[in-house]
């Protein structure tokens, strides 16, 4: 009798961690999925970044182009803004100013400020690393959000020096895209939500056009990313992505 | 001979009664000034470093190297790791020590308590509420609410921080930070107390939590970026030796003395205080100027008088010393009023004060004053001030009175 239960046990044991293993492998499947849907080798795109606080609401036009993951340039076209420069490579962020004629690179705590007055930061912009190698996925589930059905993936931090330990990814089931996203502070309060409006299909890929990105511990903003023009895999000057070429 | 020209001094200036007076104002106006500005900024300086001491520096800190090298940047992640077991060493050789956290952070506060929404970049401080009262005198300077509990999610607030977000004690309010491992963190406090401290510094940016809270959620157990260390100034040799000998063991951990760690704060002061010399400088100057001019104007207008004097037989070293007595004289009645003019200075100042309090609390000018700018009665400055008033009344009439003395008694006379 005590062998039959001990086995029973066992066997249901067994079952929980090979269905836990199996969803865990999907879910990683779902991330290298999203992730590839990424992999652009160039882009180029004009958009504009609008930002509602409560000043009212601003917009800031700017060109973007970036190559793979790594590298990335933004440069402001609108008026106030105009020649302002933002250039992402693997290790830093730098910012030029036209009226100033100096490049700063910016580090540490600088990496936290608001990007051109935006709800993201410049952190935000950084780390071109896979989500794999800085987190691990903590559950998988399913969730319609405005008739998209999304797996629903929360990863936790892995490794060090990331600025957000809990993420939750709603990624779209039928085009590995990415729908929305949350991240927490350290003691799970959530911080900030990015949620995709629209997308643009181009080349096999489908690329988020229209994002609205909420700090949710400054009720009184929102900030939207719209992409309008978005060209993909064309030759980019090598030199776009140098600071010489930042400068200029 | 002496006797003779020290009176004929003295008439000549009762004579020019206005001129006297108003050379001498300028020298007493110099002095004056110099008295009652060098009161007020030796009592700011001596505040400061007593402010400095009971709320920010203690008598010096230990850190860890790596977070000296960077101290700009406050890189909480370069944390004395195990500060309990330093704390225990101190504390066995007889050393008062307080270990603290410091932090960047934001505070955000929403509508309703708070009039509208809102955030703040500060520094957060995570103090021991029973080991702190050894070092600081934070404690004593709580005016409304309670001080901090351990363990508990609250903060107390400087004076003009909360009354800049609105802030009053059961407010709630939300931290954000890193931890050193550099996740965000967020902290859902309540404002427990706040704090009027005499170091504006304090009022101006002090925010401060539980130190083991503050350590749980940065995640650094037993961690503290800096060990506070207050002990007697009479033997501060033999007490940094102590401390030194305790670090020995520990190469990753350096201390600091109290004038390292407020270098910023003394560099500050050391430049106005050439600054202010600078500007005193210049009003004696001018006096000086005023001596000498009004030396130049005695000596011409009385031209015929001293050509006089000379054909009667008057030495020039006679006329010299009477053009010098003349000078020193007005030099002691300007030194005089000077000292007088002072001393009303001091006086205001030692027993009122100037209050700059509107002015301060949006500015660091460097001085830890909070409120009022007091004096301090200082005599050796109303002493050398008099003395260098008549000296230098004298000096300056050396060039008008060779001047004069180089024409020949004929062309004296014809003027």
């Amino acid at each position: 009798m005590l062998n039959k239960i001990t086995k029973c046990v066992v066997s249901s044991v067994a079952v929980i961690f090979v269905a836990v293993l199996v969803q865990a492998q999907s879910a990683e499947d779902i991330i290298r999925r999203y992730e590839q849907n990424q992999n652009i080798k160039t882009m180029s795109a004009s958009g504009k970044i609008v930002i509602y606080n409560q000043f009212g609401i601003q917009e800031k036009a700017f060109k973007i182009w970036s190559r793979g993951t790594d590298d990335s340039l933004i440069v402001f076209t609108s008026k106030d803004e105009s020649g302002q420069k933002i250039l992402r490579s693997k290790k830093a962020v730098y910012l030029y100013y036209p009226d100033a004629e100096e490049i700063i690179r910016l580090q540490g705590a600088a990496l936290r400020n608001s990007l051109a007055g935006s709800d993201l930061s410049y952190e935000d912009m950084t780390g071109g690393k896979s989500i794999l190698d800085q987190y691990v996925i903590e559950s998988i589930s399913e969730e319609v959000i405005d008739t998209t059905a999304c797996w629903v993936i929360k990863i936790k931090a892995k490794v060090n020096d990331i600025p957000y330990p809990i993420q939750k990814l709603w990624i779209d089931k039928k085009t590995y895209a990415l729908k929305k996203s949350e991240a927490y502070s350290l003691a799970e309060k959530l911080l900030k939500t990015v949620y995709v409006k629209d997308y643009t299909s181009i080349g096999g890929f489908v690329i988020p056009s229209h994002i609205v990105v909420q700090d949710n511990l400054k009720k009184q903003t929102k900030t939207e990313l719209i992409l309008e023009t978005i060209r993909i895999n064309e030759a980019l000057d090598p030199n776009l992505f140098s600071l010489q070429n930042l400068s200029m | 001979m002496f006797r003779f020209i020290s009176q004929l001094a003295w008439k000549n200036l009762m004579r020019y009664k206005r001129r006297t007076l108003i050379t001498a104002l300028a020298i007493a106006m110099g002095i004056g000034m110099y008295i009652g500005v060098d009161s007020m900024l030796k009592s700011a300086e001596q505040e400061s470093e007593r402010n400095l001491h009971d709320f920010e520096t203690g008598s010096g800190v230990i850190t860890t190297k790596a977070y000296w090298d960077s101290k700009e940047r406050i890189p909480t992640s370069e944390y004395i790791e195990h500060s309990n077991v330093l704390l225990q060493s101190l504390s066995d050789a007889g050393l008062q020590a307080a270990p603290r956290i410091q932090a960047q952070g934001e505070l955000i506060v929403y509508e309703d308590p708070y009039p509208v929404d809102g955030s703040m970049r500060v520094i957060l401080t995570g103090i021991d509420p029973v080991r702190d009262e050894k070092v600081f005198k934070l404690q004593k300077t709580l005016s409304k609410g309670r001080f901090l509990k351990e363990q508990n999610p609250e903060v107390i607030l400087g004076s003009w921080i909360a009354e800049k977000l609105n802030a009053d004690v059961g407010y709630p309010i939300t931290i954000v930070t890193r931890t050193v491992n550099g996740y965000m963190q967020t902290i859902d406090a309540t404002v427990v107390g706040i704090i009027d401290a005499p170091d504006p510094v304090i009022n101006r940016t002090g925010v401060y939590l539980p130190l083991e809270y503050l350590q749980e959620m940065l995640e650094m157990p037993q961690g503290a970026t800096h060990i506070f260390i207050n002990f007697n100034m009479s033997n501060v040799n033999k007490n940094e030796q102590k401390i030194n000998e305790i670090l020995l063991n520990q190469p990753m951990l350096m201390y600091h003395s109290w004038e390292k760690l407020a270098e910023d704060y003394l560099a500050i002061a050391g430049a106005k205080q050439k600054g202010t010399s600078f500007i005193l400088l210049l009003v004696f100057i001018i006096a000086a100027v005023g001596i000498s001019n009004t030396m130049l104007m005695a000596v011409y207008e009385r031209m015929r008088e001293l050509g006089m004097l000379r054909a009667m037989g008057m030495e020039d070293e006679d006329i010299k010393n009477l053009f010098f007595i003349e000078a020193g004289l007005i030099g002691i009645i300007g030194a005089v009023f000077g000292v007088v003019l002072g001393i009303a200075f001091d006086f205001y100042l030692v027993t009122y004060g100037f209050d700059f309090s509107m002015f301060l609390k949006d500015i660091d000018i460097g001085y830890r004053v909070g409120g009022a700018f007091h004096g301090i009665w200082n005599i050796t400055t109303m002493i050398s001030c008099f003395f260098i008033g008549a000296v230098i009344a004298v000096l300056v009439s050396i060039f008008p009175v060779r001047r004069g003395l180089k024409k020949t008694i004929v062309e004296c006379l014809r003027k």
